[in-house]
């Protein structure tokens, strides 16, 4: 790596190059545009759900290309922005208001100002990345408008001009991250560009902390005041990119945004289709991992419940060599997997084919929330049922979260459905064993019991939803 | 899956008809500093920076209640940037009375919420001031704590004051809406039930002898947070001379928090000057919890001193709005004529007195004619952060209570909700719950309106949905103000107001200026003076802001046209009668030819000598009486029986306005009223365990509504005029929450038979009741 450049970074902020050779490796890159006098960026809450701070930063979209991505910068290293563009509220208007800018306050989309400047940003970049719909507004809250005048906003956009300035820039950007160092005080930030350096890395920093887009790192270093000596940015490593197929198998790099597995992955799983649907919201979806998803082992990570659904396989790389872990027995406890020290997460497998035997799959999620989007979930679920020609149950995966310290499948009732025929009185009757198949906690977001009846419940819906209309 | 809104963009408003003879008033137009707030260019109080500026942070109580034994602060001196760790004894305020939010600056010997401010860690940067404060060891010693609402008001409770309240001389409550509250404070109360209020009218028990049909039932809603985006801030600087404070603030209401910043530190009036920064919503919670910290603070290092709350930190030690257990009867005859109601009902005040009764009593009474009432108000103190003031203080929980009420009683006669509504509706004239008329409102016609809606009379629903209407009312406020307005010689008007603009009141007032001056808006310009050099003015709350400016602003509009008249009938060389103002020039009636400019005419005012003087007005105004303003809600909405989760698919708010001053300002009011009704309804609470720890200290944990969860919001404006109001408007800020929560329950009980009693309807608690066909939620 290049250590004799480590003492500093450079990014391009609102067209200025700039030079950062004086910031903690955990400033968030909110704090550095506060610092230097950017303030029309707002803290609103520190920990991505409120979208105030969102910005545009120049990435690679899943084709490659260059393109500007809404992040929170509340929850972005500073050293993450190494090498890149990024656009703040104030690097938009030139003689005349951005295209955006000027939609908002001609639909009455501000009234107090405080969220606007993260509303205008949210759509700049969906503006640019030809997607402004609902979907670019999740990650923001307003408390004023009652969200209908910035909608509006939003759907008198046209689209931009060919030579519009910043569709001019994104022509001429590099989107291809380079390796990067940058040492200050005590703090080492490494950003390698392949499996071998990362993997090198941690043998040398074997306390390091991982990250690829850092979303869960944003809340330690906010919340609980966290310090990191040592950090990892996987997000360069090209052996953890892309989605691509191999024999029978879509393999997705666990480095891939989730936002890219939108677009990519559209149409192959409806599990996961459904599930991305209501992970997060854009801005984290543009920064979150599959990888890093994993990683955490969170008992209530939306996706891990559909790749257990999916009979998914982990890829992981360390000192040894490679292997592959079976997702069920990924999850070892609590926020513990079967990573062995020094081993990275590089991709994960999900085979395509059924069983044999297999005339026809159904395969959903679900996600019982407060709300659809962006938040924690009270039970998610996701369900793959294979059924033969007679419509008896070939292979059954019933996967949850919010039921049990880890993400786990209901094993036992999968075997139960096993040979059966696939009607209403085997569901009922799977339902009830379901009432019984966990013990999960009761927490402010659901009691135990209404978990458990959830995941009884959630079944008999996907049953109900899946026979009267065709597989999607 | 679940949460699919009917969110369609294609809502057809019913524009505001426009009032003759207006060329400005009543018609769309846009916020006139929505440039500085698309581009990032608005300055809020974070963004100050003043040469010297320290940075605060604040270390907060964890305890519910505790003594303070000891606190050492040595660990966080030794960090590097520290300037000082202050307690309450290093404090010019350190012998002041603790008694209310305000003036809890800084803790003394015990705590008694979580949340309440104990230590002020001072350094040069912020991120030293948090190292610091994270190593300052206060060590506790729990004592026991009342801390749930119904616990709390029990006799054998532990009790929260055993001294009594200390009491305060500041009436936060009338802050917010003009209401006699009749409210009798209970000295060294033996129980935590600190006041009440009671109010009677004939005789409730006959009342129900008379009635065929008794509903009686208890309504509970949660403790709700404001949820403004920008979390409190402010900037203090005692200047060279350190007798005196200026103070940069995220406020409603300057001329409030000065006088309470005077009042706290003991300072003159004149020494203290706040200067109101762009606010990031208020919603009822910002009128001085940090200022009186920052400036003894600042007084005390004799440096300008920020501080700026984190979201976590805002959440736990401002003034959300009170939880509320409302205990409710009321009686019918066949013919669905009322005849009694009686309530019951306990408010949950946190540590120190809001009192909020009033307001609930006369919610809960007035909508309807009852002959017969009796209503108690119980204020219960508690070991939480005081309670304050969110948007219709009050108007949510009562409403929710008496029209879930009304809804269950139109039922059981086998009437039409709607007819219902409308056969007992108060009019003007009738009697509110304390026994005085109600002035001039449009209840009626709203319901009206509705019922020749076409989502109220065709009644179009799907599978488990449900159509629910609820009618919500605020009596409105107005206090006195003023404001003055002076020509340049560009032609530009100015007017200078001491008003905060939250969100978009100066945009209408400066229509009122225009019209009356005849000229364009664009040539109206709002200045927003401090509170030593704006015109003094109401705060931006309870509906009262643009209701009472307005009739200043147009006074002060009006003399500054009759002084351009006067001036130009001499230029001119034409009399008065013969002049008129059009299109920012004076003429003679009919003869463009003789024309001058009204900037021109500024300069001669302010060039010639022994002539008229420079062209400036000044306005006051002090409305007679409120203008009440009231609204009927409709909700469509989806229960989805196998997870109890609801889903709203259509809205639509009847409001009567009275004038639409600027329909663009007021459609963004109702829209965003109705979001926070629903987030009432559906999603919002704040819960705390047993101890007092808030369990919802997050906008991950508190669910306020995002973008994907609310339903298309149809505005239907109703111009009912007020006598009282400016150009006949009302106010408009208030209403539209009122009544969100009351329509869903009404709209979940239409659906699916089961009557939720409990705020909000969380997805656990509706699939029970379905799951065991529950009559009662609990």
């Amino acid at each position: 790596m290049a250590e004799e450049s480590a003492a500093t970074f450079e990014l391009t902020l609102n067209g200025e190059r700039q030079i950062v050779d004086n910031a903690p490796t955990t400033t968030t890159l909110l704090d550095h545009l506060r610092q230097s006098g950017f303030v029309g960026t707002k803290e609103g809450c520190a920990e991505g759900d409120c979208g105030a701070c969102t910005v545009a930063i120049s990435a690679e979209d899943a084709g490659g290309e260059g393109q500007y991505q809404a992040v929170n910068s509340c929850l972005l290293p500073l050293a993450a922005a190494a090498d890149r563009h990024i656009i703040t509220v104030e690097g938009i208007a030139r003689s005349e208001l951005h295209p955006v800018q000027k939609a908002m306050v001609d639909g009455g989309g501000s009234q107090c100002g405080y969220c606007t400047p993260g509303f205008i940003m949210s759509l700049f970049a969906a503006y640019y990345a030809g997607n402004v719909d609902d979907r670019a507004l999740e990650g923001n809250l307003c408390r004023c408008t009652g969200y209908l005048p910035i909608r509006r906003a939003a759907a008198s956009l046209g689209r931009p001009a060919e030579d519009d300035p910043f569709t001019v820039t994104l022509d001429g950007l590099s989107p291809r991250l380079p390796e990067r160092t940058y040492r200050y005080d005590g703090q080492a930030f490494f950003r390698p560009a392949d499996l071998r350096s990362a993997l090198q890395l941690l043998q040398t920093y074997p306390k390091a902390t991982l990250i690829a887009g850092a979303t869960d790192l944003g809340v330690e270093i906010n919340k609980h005041r966290r310090r990191f000596a040592t950090l990892i940015s996987l997000e360069a490593v090209k052996e953890l990119q892309g989605v691509t197929e191999t024999d029978g198998h879509l393999r997705i790099g666990a480095a891939v945004p989730l936002s890219h597995l939108e677009s990519v992955c559209q149409g192959i799983f409806p599990a996961l289709d459904e599930m991305l649907r209501w992970f997060a919201a854009r801005q984290i979806r543009n920064r979150a991992t599959l990888g890093g998803n994993l990683g955490t082992a969170s008992p209530i990570g939306d996706l891990s419940p559909v790749l257990l659904a999916l009979d998914a396989e982990v890829e992981v790389a360390g000192p040894a060599g490679g292997r592959r872990i079976d997702i069920a027995s990924f999850f070892t406890d609590y926020r513990q997997t079967a990573l062995e020290p020094g081993e990275i997460i590089v991709g994960i497998h999900i085979p395509k084919t059924p069983p044999p035997g297999t005339a026809r799959r159904i395969s959903r999620s679900y996600k019982v929330g407060k709300r659809g989007t962006d938040d924690i979930s009270i039970v998610a679920a996701a369900f793959t049922v294979d059924l033969d020609e007679g419509g008896t149950v070939v292979q059954a995966r019933l996967a949850y979260g919010g039921v049990a310290a880890t993400p786990v499948r209901a094993e036992g009732v999968e075997a139960f459905l096993t040979g059966k025929e696939w009607t209403l009185e085997t569901v009922s009757e799977a339902k009830t064993q379901l009432f019984e198949a966990f013990t999960p906690l009761s927490d402010l977001r659901g009691s135990a019991g209404y978990r458990r009846l959830l995941s009884g419940n959630l079944l008999e819906k996907f049953y109900q939803e899946t026979r009267t209309e065709a597989d999607r | 899956m679940a949460w699919v809104c009917d969110n369609r963009l294609n809502v057809k408003n019913e524009p505001a008809t426009h009032h003759e003879g207006h060329q400005h008033l009543g018609k769309a137009r846009k916020l006139i500093e929505g440039r500085e707030k698309v581009t990032g260019g608005a300055r809020y109080a974070a963004d100050v920076v003043l040469p010297g500026m320290l940075h605060l942070r604040p270390v907060l109580s964890p305890h519910a209640h505790a003594v303070i034994e000891s606190i050492d602060k040595s660990e966080a001196e030794a960090v590097p940037g520290v300037v000082a760790v202050l307690t309450a004894e290093d404090l010019p305020t350190r012998d002041r009375m603790i008694s209310s939010r305000n003036s809890a600056i800084l803790a003394k010997e015990k705590v008694l919420f979580v949340g309440q401010p104990v230590v002020a860690v001072v350094a040069e940067t912020e991120a030293a001031a948090q190292d610091a404060a994270d190593r300052v060891r206060v060590r506790y010693r729990p004592l026991p704590a009342a801390v749930l609402l119904e616990e709390a008001a029990r006799e054998d409770a532990t009790v929260v004051w055993p001294g009594g309240l200390p009491l305060d001389e500041v009436d936060l409550a009338a802050m917010h809406a003009a209401v006699d509250k009749d409210v009798e404070e209970i000295e060294n109360a033996p129980t935590n039930i600190h006041a009440e209020n009671h109010y009677v009218r004939g005789d409730v028990a006959q009342g129900f002898e008379e009635a065929d049909v008794v509903i009686e039932r208890t309504y509970r809603a949660s403790t709700v947070y404001q949820a403004y985006l920008e979390p409190l801030s402010a900037v203090a600087d005692p200047g060279p001379t350190g007798d005196r404070l200026t103070i940069y603030t995220s406020t409603q209401g300057q001329f409030s928090v000065r006088d309470e910043v005077a009042r706290l530190l003991s300072l003159p009036r004149s020494k203290v000057r706040v200067v109101p920064m762009t606010v990031g919503g208020g919603f009822g919670a910002k009128y001085g919890i940090v200022e009186p910290l920052v400036g003894a603070v600042a007084l005390t290092l004799k440096r300008p001193v920020q501080l700026v709350l984190s979201r976590s930190e805002d959440f736990q030690t401002t003034t959300p709005s009170p939880a509320c257990t409302i205990e409710l009867k009321t009686g019918a005859q066949r013919d669905g004529t009322l005849t009694a109601i009686q309530a019951r009902v306990y408010l949950d005040n946190g540590i120190f007195s809001f009192e909020l009764g009033g307001l609930v009593a006369i919610l809960l009474g007035s909508y309807y004619r009852f002959p017969h009432l009796q209503i108690d108000c119980f204020e219960v103190v508690t070991n939480k952060a005081q309670s304050g003031a969110y948007r219709a203080p009050g108007a949510p929980q009562a409403t929710f209570a008496i029209e879930s009420n009304m809804d269950d009683m139109a039922r059981a006669l086998d009437l039409d909700p709607l007819e219902f509504r409308l056969n007992n509706a108060s009019e003007t004239g009738d009697l509110m719950s304390n026994g005085k008329p109600w002035p001039s409102l449009g209840l009626k016609a709203c319901l009206e309106r509705l019922r020749d809606h076409p989502a109220w009379r065709e009644q179009a629903k799907g599978e488990d949905e449900g159509i629910g209407i609820a009618v919500g009312g605020w009596p409105g406020a107005n206090s006195p103000a003023s404001s003055v307005c002076r020509l340049e010689r560009d032609g530009t008007v100015k007017v200078q107001v001491g008003s905060i603009d939250v969100s978009g009141a100066h945009s209408s007032l400066a229509l009122v200026a225009a019209e009356v001056l005849g000229v364009s808006p664009d040539q109206v310009e709002f200045v927003q003076g401090d509170t030593d050099t704006g015109p003094f003015s109401p705060p931006s709350g309870g509906s009262q802001i643009t209701y009472s400016l307005a009739g200043a602003v147009a006074k002060a509009a009006q003399e500054v046209k009759d002084k351009l008249l006067a001036l130009a009938s001499d230029h001119l060389e034409a009399r008065r009668e013969d002049l008129e103002l059009i299109e920012g020039k004076v003429q003679v009636k009919g003869v463009p030819a003789r024309a001058v400019s009204i900037g021109e005419l500024a300069r001669v005012g302010e060039t010639e000598a022994g002539g008229h003087g420079p062209i400036i007005g000044d306005g006051r105004a002090s409305a007679e009486k409120n203008a009440p303003a009231f609204v009927v809600h409709l909700v469509r909405l989806r229960v989805d029986r196998d997870t109890g989760q609801v889903m709203p698919k259509a809205y639509v708010a009847v409001q009567d306005v009275g004038y639409a001053l600027n329909p663009l300002m007021v459609e963004g009011q109702i829209h965003g009223g109705v979001a926070q009704g629903i987030g009432w309804g559906l999603h919002e609470a704040m819960l705390f365990d047993e101890s007092g720890q808030l369990q919802t200290g997050s906008f991950m944990d508190y669910d306020v509504p995002k973008a994907d969860t609310l339903p298309s919001i149809e505005t239907v404006l109703v111009q009912n005029p007020s006598p009282y109001g400016p150009f006949g408007a009302r106010g408009v800020g208030e209403p539209p929450i009122t009544a969100g929560a009351a329509a869903i329950a009404n709209a979940i009980y239409d659906a699916t038979g089961v009557r939720v009693d409990r705020l909000p309807v969380r997805p656990e608690t509706l699939w029970r009741a379905l799951q065991e066909g529950d009559q009662s939620l609990r």
